[in-house]
């Protein structure tokens, strides 16, 4: 994708470098509190700064029982 | 030069789409609007919103109402685990002083229904819909 890369050249030449870290600073500490209060170790928001498994991560987060869910017996299944 | 516009533009909207199925379905798990998946249309800002409802927002399906007024307003959330759901979630009424007089009958009181929580996200009319358990 040769569009895309050049997309992101003209990106990372427009925004500053600390622009960048602080979104990723603020997405990773709102990714750690969602975790903590779904009853998931906050440090697997770590999960979200690996390319490609960060979709899985969002995609198991949605679809996988929480035990946060589970302590309130009310399991993540909704069939 | 439009075919670029066109995959420049469009690859947000596709990171967006497969990012709105499981947003869609956090949301409404632990009780909030789904229609808030709509912000993720917005290429970063609207990821990073979505992240804060979900990270700020109540849980009323997940924690109960008692964890709106209960988490502390700054700080990290209480842990899960420190939230065991009180037999009236939306709390005791205020007792009166033991040495206290009376409560004089002032005023009618609008009469509340019992059970109806005083606090909630929803605006008036909003159809809570249960979980099937």
């Amino acid at each position: 994708m040769d569009v895309l890369d050049r997309l992101d050249e003209q990106v990372l030449d427009a925004v500053p470098l600390a622009v960048i870290g602080a979104v990723l600073v603020l997405v990773l500490w709102l990714c750690a509190r969602i975790l903590r209060r779904a009853g998931i170790p906050g440090w697997l928001a770590l999960l979200v700064l690996i390319p490609g498994w960060n979709l899985v991560a969002v995609w198991a987060l949605a679809f996988l029982p929480w035990p946060a869910e589970l302590r309130r017996g009310r399991p993540g299944r909704r069939d | 030069m439009a075919e670029d516009i066109a995959i420049a533009y469009g690859s947000p909207l596709v990171v967006a789409a497969v990012l709105a199925i499981p947003f869609w379905r956090m949301l409404g798990r632990v009780g909030l609007n789904p229609y808030w998946t709509v912000l993720l249309v917005a290429p970063v800002i609207g990821v990073v919103m979505v992240l804060a409802i979900l990270a700020f927002g109540p849980w009323p399906l997940v924690e109960g109402r008692a964890t709106i007024a209960r988490r502390p307003a700054r700080g990290r959330p209480a842990r899960a685990t420190a939230l065991p759901a009180p037999a009236r979630p939306w709390g005791e009424p205020p007792r009166p002083a033991p040495n206290a007089a009376a409560p004089q009958p002032s005023a009618p009181q609008p009469a509340r229904a019992t059970g109806a929580p005083r606090h909630s996200w929803r605006r008036a009319g909003t159809v809570v819909r249960r979980r099937r358990d």
